[in-house]
């Protein structure tokens, strides 16, 4: 029970440092946030030319993408986790986080709360900037929607404790995170519904915890949901907690070993 | 030393970096090809109130070893304790009670104020906010950087960066605090603040302090423990005066009034047993030896007249380690006091 609320404490202590620096340099945060607006705008001109009518997007194209898109960002707080490792490497601050009496394991669930609150901030803002753009949503799906994103975020941190993992070990795993984001962006079914992929690749897609929570998301916030495919919001919840529990399991038992083998070599906190 | 309950007690301690194997360099591509022994069998014992310096070249097993001794790597054979606690083991324990001040002032937030600097290391120890805001004021105090608790790190001179990982490091209460080349970015004004500031707070805090360092006049200055390393090993260890004692032959300086009388001088002195070297440049004879004054110059009692000056010199730090480090003859694990 200490040791949680010592975490506790680590991560609000790494979620102050994140918002103080965030606001040291306020006009690259305004710039930053106004980057999220892109994909809003480019399928705003796109759903134009998509046929609405198709009940697989639940005959709104708009909502259908944007919520996928709204989704994945949230999800993508894992690649915030390394590139705050990154910076801590190459800005040699990492053997001094590492000196501290800290649960090395609990570095990388600390090391995010900051940027989670940053995207949530975000993504709200940008749900409302869509309704005047033709966005429908079903308002009162909101709260369990925020509830499976927040799970399936910490069912995706799993990936970023894996990658924790490796970078502990090669200190840059951007290419493994780049092929990872690279296949969210793809199979999840963001952009478009999983039904139009072939089989083989529908296959990969049910094994991305991002995939659950934009089919539960378009569950509840599609006005007109009867006739999408993929999980219901309760099958989401089933496959996401069975997703953390096996997978931190995993990734948290090669994290220590990792860990045990950086301390062995001499490469922990190294560049 | 002065060990009745070392706080830091390190035996036989062996590091031996290893190439990554062969299957996994498409992960992590070793620096090295082959083995380093980076330690070899180093024993020291540091107690409470002491001021260990550890001196050594680059690649002596000097980081290593505070490495070891702040968990960051495991020794592969020997162990090392703090207060009792095994740094391979009890890591996190160890971590609680051992304060550490990297070379690299990049380590710090330098955006941040030196405040949040300290708050935020405060909380990472596990302190409420409040304690941590008045912790921090207090270590800011302590070491002089009450009036620039509000600063950003990057307005901060070398010297006070220098001082706010000091206050960093004593954040919470350490028993042990491991300095590696705190003083190495300062103005020679600047690190000798520094390092009277260590001193005190040594003393007043009964701290085991293990400082590295190039500088060896500060070393010196300390005048305290020296753990001197070469190549891994552990070639002396004890204080400054007992390694002069050991190790340094008092050196005779005899000025001639012509380079010809020097000549013949410096001929007449190798031939002396208990001489150990003779220099000669120009007109001036250096002689090593345990030899008195007296006897030196009474091997040269037909030249005297010619001698314009004589006077008695100590080696200094730097020529004395470099003789202690290359001296094959060293007994292994130095021969001052432990």
């Amino acid at each position: 029970m200490r040791s949680l609320g010592h975490a506790v404490t680590v991560a609000r202590a790494f979620t102050r440092m994140g918002y103080l620096l965030e606001f040291a340099y306020p006009l690259a945060f305004v710039f930053t946030q106004m980057q999220a607006l892109v994909p809003v705008f480019i399928y705003f001109f796109v759903a134009k030319l998509v046929n609405s009518s198709n009940s697989n997007v639940g005959g709104d194209y708009f909502t259908f993408v944007i919520i996928g898109v709204l989704s994945i960002r949230v999800l993508a707080v894992v690649q915030d986790l390394s590139s705050e490792l990154d910076s801590a490497i190459q800005q040699g601050r990492l053997e001094t986080l590492l000196v501290e009496p800290l649960p090395w394991r609990a570095l990388p669930f600390a090391l995010i709360p900051w940027s989670l609150i940053v995207r949530l901030v975000t993504v709200a803002l940008l749900v409302f900037i869509t309704v005047p753009m033709g966005a429908h949503y079903n308002w009162s799906g909101m709260p369990e929607a925020l509830l499976i994103t927040l799970l399936g975020t910490v069912s995706t941190l799993v990936i970023g404790v894996l990658a924790t993992s490796v970078k502990v070990l090669s200190k840059r795993n951007d290419p493994i995170l780049a092929v990872y984001g690279l296949v969210v962006q793809v199979l999840s079914g963001a952009f478009f519904p999983l039904s139009v992929l072939p089989a083989p690749l529908r296959l990969i897609s049910r094994m991305l915890p991002q995939t659950y929570v934009i089919d539960a998301n378009r569950h509840l916030l599609l006005l007109h949901p009867a006739g999408l495919s993929g999980a219901t919001p309760m099958q989401a919840i089933v496959v996401l907690v069975a997703f953390a529990v096996v997978g931190y399991a995993v990734s948290l038992w090669l994290l220590g070993r990792t860990l045990d083998y950086a301390r062995e070599i001499g490469v922990l906190g190294g560049y | 030393m002065s060990t009745v309950t070392p706080l830091v007690d390190v035996r036989q301690l062996v590091k031996v970096y290893r190439p990554s194997p062969l299957w996994m360099r498409f992960l992590l591509r070793s620096a090295i090809d082959r083995p380093v022994e980076a330690l070899r069998g180093v024993s020291f014992q540091v107690g409470a109130g002491d001021i260990c310096a550890v001196v050594g070249p680059n690649g002596a097993g000097k980081s290593t070893l505070f490495r070891v001794l702040t968990g960051l790597t495991t020794p592969t054979e020997g162990s090392a304790t703090v207060l009792g606690l095994d740094v391979t083991h009890q890591s996190q324990a160890v971590r609680r009670i051992v304060g550490f001040v990297p070379a690299d002032d990049r380590s710090l937030y330098l955006r941040h104020t030196a405040s949040e600097n300290l708050i935020f290391h405060g909380r990472l120890q596990g302190m409420a906010l409040p304690d941590a805001r008045s912790k921090a004021q207090e270590m800011l105090e302590l070491v002089g950087l009450g009036h620039a608790a509000g600063r950003a790190g990057f307005a901060l001179s070398s010297g006070m960066r220098a001082r706010l990982q000091l206050a960093r490091a004593l954040l919470h209460g350490p028993r042990v605090l491991i300095l590696d080349e705190p003083t190495s970015a300062i103005d020679p004004v600047g690190a000798h603040q520094l390092l009277s500031l260590i001193e005190r707070l040594t003393h007043e805090m009964k701290l085991a302090v293990l400082l590295s360092s190039h500088r060896l006049e500060e070393i010196e200055a300390l005048r305290d423990h020296v753990l001197l390393l070469d190549r891994g090993e552990l070639v002396y260890q004890g204080d400054i005066e007992s390694l002069r004692h050991t190790w340094d032959a008092p050196r005779l300086r005899i000025r001639f009034a012509e380079p010809a009388a020097a000549v013949a001088a410096s001929a007449k002195l190798r031939a002396v047993a208990g001489i150990e070297t003779v220099d000669q440049i120009a007109g001036e004879v250096t002689v090593a030896t345990t030899m008195r004054a007296g006897a030196v110059l009474g091997v040269l009692n037909g030249q005297l007249a010619k001698i314009e000056s004589v006077e008695e010199t100590r080696i200094s730090l730097r020529e004395l380690l470099i003789q202690v480090a290359g001296d094959e003859r060293r007994p292994s694990q130095g021969s001052g006091e432990s």
